[in-house]
This record gives structure tokens, C-alpha cells and sequence, in this order.
């Protein structure tokens, strides 16, 4: 790796915004973010967590400003660089035929040789997945369904991870399973942008790096 | 307690269980009265169903006899259908369109129960009314008598059209000839009605899957017998007489007056209601997703996919090498009778193309790339998968072409095995023919499995001298994969299956496959 490539960091958001029509749905905001490092983005509903996040994955492009993901821009990042980006947005992009323990084979197999781990049944264990190992995602609860979306996409390689309330529909346990599971993540080298409202998870990714704190409506954020 | 309040024990007439027997028209304008003011209240008009009943008449006094003639005209020009053969073929050939139109009508039936049809119910009447106070085929007479006779209806239409038809054309038909036809079909209609409402009872859905196969075994093998000249060239001693067509005529009397009784009297009352109105909201649903331009809507209408095959595992040894294919097979595996039917389905569709490829008409190249594509929809299922991600492929290393490659690999072979399945003994120019249209079949279904929801643009009005005609082009958006294929196999027949032909439709093939990767590129 050249010295410019490890200098430079792997999300860099410079003063961006997003408006749609007559409404500005995220305030120009700054972030970088390099390996190894969190962010949490946090902020009431409606201030643009999910759309920092959409530009940071390269799916929507800002009105103002510049977004950087893996030295290029977001939107050619999403087509060049998406084996190193890993994110939960919409939904865990899963088989509606195959099983949890099904998923997690089918992607060490398929990133065979630059899976760095571990093997899918202590994956499962990490993840308190085991009771629902030969499940359908269809067949799960809401929470079983988050927490095996959140597990699967920590399971593949990514050198960034983007996540968008992971907390979602998860119980004080399990909540504190899924900041288990993004602690090793960091400590695996990954970097990760999560959007949050939960202030445990909030407080523990500001431990290991920054809070990016959105005010809606808002011209500004607050970056501490 | 052992009886009603105010009756001896031992003289519960169950029969009287009825919905407010003595106060029933009370009620009921009660109920009327109710509703009428609820309308109003919430802007409606409470004569919209008087409109929509005038609407309806007038569409089909003015549209029904354009649409009868032109498909008399549509089965008069079938040149196989014509009453070459004798008396003997004649027979034949009526019994294989009667059972293959009653075994279509039967599959129709059967997805209509899972999507919560025919009988279908409410949310409301299955929370209040159908939970147990009242008898269901009460509360669900009117109802079932209204699709019985609608059923009948639109038999007698089909059936004296394809009728006239048969006889040359409207001109040529008799009628007394029409009204046999149309009565008997009437009568026969019943059956697919009672094949979907059976489906709906728990206790009779695997009889309405039975009566369904073995219609259609039975006007397959008609049609197979209808084909060979042996049997339309045999005079046959007896069956041809009139002996046999009273026969025939009582038989469909008893099977179609049957099945009517059990749609009206007897399945009702072991429907499963909680399911039917599952189903109902769920079509309501997938209707206005469909309206609002998701094609994926349409399986959301068939409801939660069945998968048998629970206890197939990954091949461990094709997921080191290939995992989509192994993801895919596994797919497979899990429905096994669904991928069974389309490869059954999938041979009869190469043996159309095949039939057409030899010499036969326009109708059966069509059909039969229609029926291919339809087979190749199972086939593809872990391509169609992957594109209702909601980020295609984002567990997976590689580019989406790669994807899309790995997930190609299933349904090509299957492609590929029913083909030769289907041209097996045929001659080079067949075999090259059913090879070309299973592959056109194959590339439109990567393209479009490429978009599930349509273009914004499609929703601009488009006013012309007939109205807007926006729903007219998103509905063709929706049918694309079909037109698309049936247009090019049409050309292809056209072109007499010439070696320019089949170049420029396996171009249009590798084309919409790339449209469609493309897409998923984008997603």
C-alpha cells in the first residue's frame, strides 16, 4: 500500500447537503473516517442520518459539496470499490430459500480464501443465532431478522461497514449482542459509519472515534 | 347448556342457525341504510355500484360480440382444428379443448385460491360473521351464486364461439348447435369454480390438485390421440354415435350441476376463512402496488412460497467451486414440485416450438415460447431472488455481471436439458429452433428480472382521441418479458426459422440480457 493510500481516509464528506425540491433533508456536513475508526450519526428523525448514509454508499448524490469513499468519488465507489464496502441500509440483501446458516456458508464460500473468519458456527454463537440456525429469513421474528441481517453483513470482508439503525427492533440483550458484534468489527481494522438512536451503541462508537450529531431542521451540525 | 334458551333439549334445528331469520329484511335495509349514509359521509357516492354495474353492462353489449366473433374467427382459422378427421377425430378433438380449457381454468382456480379467491371474504365478515355465529354458506350464498353464474356465463361465451368456430365461422353455425355448446359448457364451468373453491378448504385442496392433473393428463393425452392418424382416420364402432354424444351430455350435466351444489352449498362451510381473508387483503395490497408500478406486487398476490424440500442441504463440494450454482440448485431442491411441473411444462413448450419448427402454424412456436418462458421463471428463481435485494448481490465478491453469470448457470442447463428433451429425434433445423427460442426465453428473463419497479415516466398521462392510455403502457411494461417473446418467436416463424432469423432473435436474446445486467449494475 503507497503512502498516499494509507493517508488518506477511507470516507471523507466535505460540507455536503441534500435537498430535495424546496427542502434541505441534510445540512451541509463534514466527516472523515479511517480504518479502524467509528462514527455515529446521530440526530431526531428527519435530519438526514439515512441520507449522510445513502451518500456515503454511493446511492444518492449531494446537491452541495463532495463525498470520498476509498479515494474516489461515492457514486464510482459503489461500482468499483464494493467489495470493501459493506452496508445494511434497506434491508439485508438475503435469499428468501436459504437459511440462516445457509447464508453464512454461502458467503465464506464465496469470498473463500479472503474470508479472514471465523467459521459460520461460531459466527452463530457470536451472533446468539444458533436456536434459529435452520430457519428461513422468513420465518424469523423482527428481531431474530435484524440481528441475523447485522451478523451477515459483518460476516463478509469489508474494510467499511455502513449501518443504518442497527438497534432496530432489538431487546436490551440483544442490543448488547450487536454492539459486541461492532466492537470486533473495529478491532478487525473496519471502519464504521453507523447511524443510531440508541445511546449505548452511540456512546460506545464515540469511544472509538467521533459523534456526528445532525440537527433537522437545521444549517449546521455540531461535530464533536 | 345443551340447547338454545326456550328449546327442549334434542330439538336444536340446525337448520335454523341462519342470520336473524325472523329479522333478516330488517336488517338487512337496516344494514343498506347504514352503508348508504357511511358512503355519503365519506365523500362517496353511494350509487358508484349502480354506475359500475351500468358501466359493465354497456362494456359488454357494446365490446362482447366484437370479442365473440373474433374468436370464432381465431378458432375457425386453427387448421388443425377443422372437421378433417370424421366424426371420430371431431370427438376426439373436443374432448382434448374441453378437458385442456377446463384444466387451464382449473390452474387459474388454484392460484386464485391462494390468492384468496374465488370465495373470497373480508377482513370483516371473517372477524364477525363468519367466525362461527352464522353458517357460512349463509352469509356466502349470494356471493357463490353470483361466480356459479358468472362462470356459466363466461363458458357459454367461450364455448359457442369456439363452437362457431369449428363449424366455419359465425355465419355457418347453427343454433341449436350453439345453445348445446353453450349449455354444456355452462354446465362444465362449474368444475374450475369448485377446483379453486375446493382449494380453498383445507380438506379438499389436494382433491382440487388432483382433479386439476388429471384434467389436464387427460386432454393431453386426447390432443396426443387427436394428433395421430390413426385415430382420426379409425371410424370407431361406438363412441361416435348418438348414444355417446347423450352420454357426454348427461355426464356434463351430472359433473357441472355437482359442482355447482358443492360451490354453493357444501365448501363454503369448510372454507378456510382467516386464510381466504388473509388472501384477499394481500391481492388489495399487491393491486395497488402493481398500480403503483411494482411488478413485483404479482407474487406477493400468490402468498408465502411453499418450500417442500426443507431438508436439502448446500453440495459442499459444488459451494467450494460455485456457490450461486449450488445456492441455486439448492433453490431448486427445496420446490421440488414447482420445478418439476416447469421442467414437464418447460419439454412441452420445446415440443410446441419443435411442432411449429415442422411445418405447423404460427399459433404453436408462439404458444410454445410463451410456455418455455413461463418454465424458465422457475429455472431463474435465484436470479429473481437477487434482483429483490435490496442491494443486489452486496454479500457477495465480484461485479453484478458476475453475479447475474453465477446465478445464469441453472437456469441454462435446464434450458438446455428441456431442449434437447424436446427435440429429441428431430430433425437439425427444429432442434436449432427450440435451442433459439429457449434462449430468447432465458434473456428476457435477466432483463426483466433487471427492473421490478416501473419508470416514472410510464405514469405521464397520455391522452389520446380513445382517453389516457398510461395504465394501457404500464400494463404492457408488466407483460414486456411476454410480448417481447411471443413477438420474436412469432417473426422467427415468420421468417421460416431461417439461419438470419435465428441469429437476429439469439442478438435480441444476448441484448435483453445485458439490459438486464446492466440494470442490476445500477441497482
Amino acid at each position: 500500500m503507497s503512502g498516499r493510500a494509507a493517508a488518506e481516509p477511507l470516507v471523507d464528506v466535505r460540507e455536503a447537503s441534500r435537498t430535495h425540491g424546496t427542502v434541505q433533508v441534510l445540512a451541509p456536513t463534514s466527516l472523515r473516517l479511517g480504518p479502524g475508526e467509528a462514527a455515529a450519526v446521530v440526530g431526531a428523525n428527519g435530519s438526514g442520518k439515512s441520507t449522510l448514509l445513502r451518500l456515503v454508499a454511493g446511492k444518492d448524490e449531494p446537491t452541495s459539496g463532495e463525498v470520498r469513499v476509498l479515494g474516489l468519488p461515492a457514486g464510482r465507489a459503489r461500482l468499483r470499490r464494493r467489495e470493501d464496502v459493506a452496508l445494511l441500509l434497506g434491508g439485508l440483501s438475503a435469499y428468501p430459500d436459504l437459511t440462516v446458516a445457509e447464508h453464512l456458508r454461502l458467503v465464506a464460500s464465496a469470498w473463500a480464501g479472503r474470508h479472514p473468519g471465523p467459521d459460520v458456527e461460531a459466527a452463530l454463537a457470536a451472533a446468539e443465532l444458533d436456536r434459529v440456525r435452520d430457519q428461513l429469513p422468513g420465518e424469523l421474528s423482527s428481531g431474530e431478522g435484524q440481528m441475523f441481517a447485522l451478523a451477515t453483513t459483518l460476516y463478509r470482508p469489508a474494510r467499511l461497514v455502513l449501518l443504518d439503525e442497527p438497534e432496530q427492533r432489538l431487546d436490551a440483550r440483544w442490543r448488547a449482542v450487536a454492539r459486541r458484534l461492532l466492537a470486533g468489527a473495529l478491532d478487525a481494522g473496519r471502519a464504521l459509519l453507523v447511524a443510531t438512536h440508541d445511546p449505548d451503541l452511540r456512546a460506545d462508537l464515540a469511544r472509538r472515534g467521533q459523534e456526528v450529531e445532525l440537527a433537522a431542521p437545521g444549517p449546521q451540525r455540531r461535530a464533536s | 347448556m345443551t340447547g338454545a334458551p326456550g328449546l327442549a333439549a334434542g330439538h336444536v334445528d340446525d337448520g335454523s342457525r341462519v342470520p336473524y331469520p325472523r329479522w333478516r329484511r330488517w336488517v338487512a335495509s337496516q344494514r343498506r341504510r347504514t352503508l348508504v349514509a357511511r358512503a355519503a359521509e365519506s365523500g362517496g357516492d353511494p350509487h358508484d355500484r349502480v354506475y359500475l354495474g351500468y358501466g359493465v353492462v354497456l362494456l359488454a353489449l357494446v365490446y362482447g360480440p366484437i370479442l365473440w366473433s373474433a374468436l370464432a374467427q381465431a378458432v375457425a382459422a386453427v387448421p388443425s382444428l377443422g372437421v378433417d378427421g370424421g366424426t371420430g377425430g371431431r370427438a376426439t378433438v373436443l374432448v382434448a379443448g374441453t378437458a385442456l380449457a377446463l384444466g387451464v381454468a382449473a390452474l387459474a382456480g388454484l392460484a386464485a385460491a391462494r390468492a384468496g379467491g374465488p370465495l373470497w371474504t373480508s377482513p370483516a365478515e371473517a372477524a364477525f360473521a363468519l367466525s362461527g355465529q352464522f353458517r357460512p354458506r349463509d352469509v356466502l350464498r349470494r356471493r357463490a351464486l353470483l361466480l356459479a353464474a358468472g362462470a356459466a356465463a363466461l363458458g357459454a361465451f367461450a364455448a359457442t364461439a369456439a363452437a362457431a368456430g369449428l363449424a366455419g365461422g359465425p355465419a355457418a353455425a347453427e343454433p341449436g348447435a350453439l345453445l348445446v355448446a353453450g349449455a354444456g359448457a355452462a354446465l362444465l364451468a362449474q368444475v374450475p369454480l369448485a377446483v379453486g373453491a375446493g382449494a380453498q378448504a383445507p380438506g379438499r385442496r389436494r382433491a382440487a390438485v388432483g382433479v386439476t392433473v388429471l384434467l389436464l393428463a387427460v386432454g393431453v393425452v386426447a390432443a396426443l390421440a387427436a394428433r395421430a392418424p390413426a385415430a382420426l382416420e379409425a371410424p370407431g364402432p361406438a363412441p361416435t354415435g348418438t348414444g355417446a354424444a347423450l352420454a357426454g351430455a348427461a355426464l356434463a350435466a351430472v359433473v357441472g350441476l355437482a359442482s355447482a351444489w358443492l360451490v354453493v352449498r357444501v365448501l363454503p362451510d369448510e372454507l378456510d376463512v382467516d386464510r381466504a381473508a388473509a388472501g384477499q387483503a394481500r391481492t388489495v395490497t399487491a393491486g395497488r402496488g402493481l398500480v403503483g408500478g411494482d411488478s413485483g406486487a404479482v407474487s406477493d398476490v400468490l402468498g408465502p412460497r411453499a418450500y417442500a424440500g426443507r431438508a436439502a442441504r448446500l453440495p459442499a463440494r459444488l459451494l467450494r467451486r460455485a456457490p450461486l450454482v449450488a445456492r441455486d440448485l439448492l433453490g431448486q431442491r427445496r420446490r421440488p414440485a414447482a420445478a418439476a411441473a416447469s421442467l414437464v411444462a418447460g419439454i412441452a413448450g420445446a415440443l410446441l416450438v419443435r411442432v411449429g419448427a415442422d411445418g405447423g402454424p404460427a399459433l404453436a412456436t408462439a404458444a410454445g415460447a410463451l410456455v418455455l418462458y413461463a418454465a424458465a421463471r422457475t429455472w431463474s428463481g435465484g436470479l429473481h431472488a437477487f434482483a429483490a435485494q435490496p442491494s443486489p448481490g452486496a454479500l457477495l465478491p465480484g461485479t453484478a455481471g458476475r453475479a447475474v453469470a453465477g446465478h445464469a448457470v441453472v437456469p441454462a442447463a435446464a434450458g438446455l436439458l428441456v431442449a434437447v428433451a424436446g427435440a429429441a429425434g428431430a430433425g437439425a433445423d427444429a432442434l436449432v429452433a427450440v435451442l433459439v427460442v429457449t434462449g430468447l426465453a432465458l434473456g428476457a428473463q435477466v432483463w426483466v428480472a433487471g427492473a421490478t419497479a416501473a419508470p416514472p415516466g410510464l405514469f405521464t398521462p397520455m391522452m389520446t382521441p380513445n382517453g389516457d392510455m398510461s395504465m394501457l403502457v404500464l400494463g404492457a411494461w408488466y407483460l414486456r418479458g411476454w410480448l417481447v417473446v411471443a413477438g420474436a418467436a412469432w417473426v422467427l416463424h415468420r421468417a421460416d426459422h431461417g439461419a438470419a432469423a435465428s441469429v437476429a432473435v439469439l442478438v435480441l436474446a444476448a441484448g435483453l440480457a445485458a439490459a438486464g445486467v446492466r440494470r442490476f449494475a445500477r441497482a
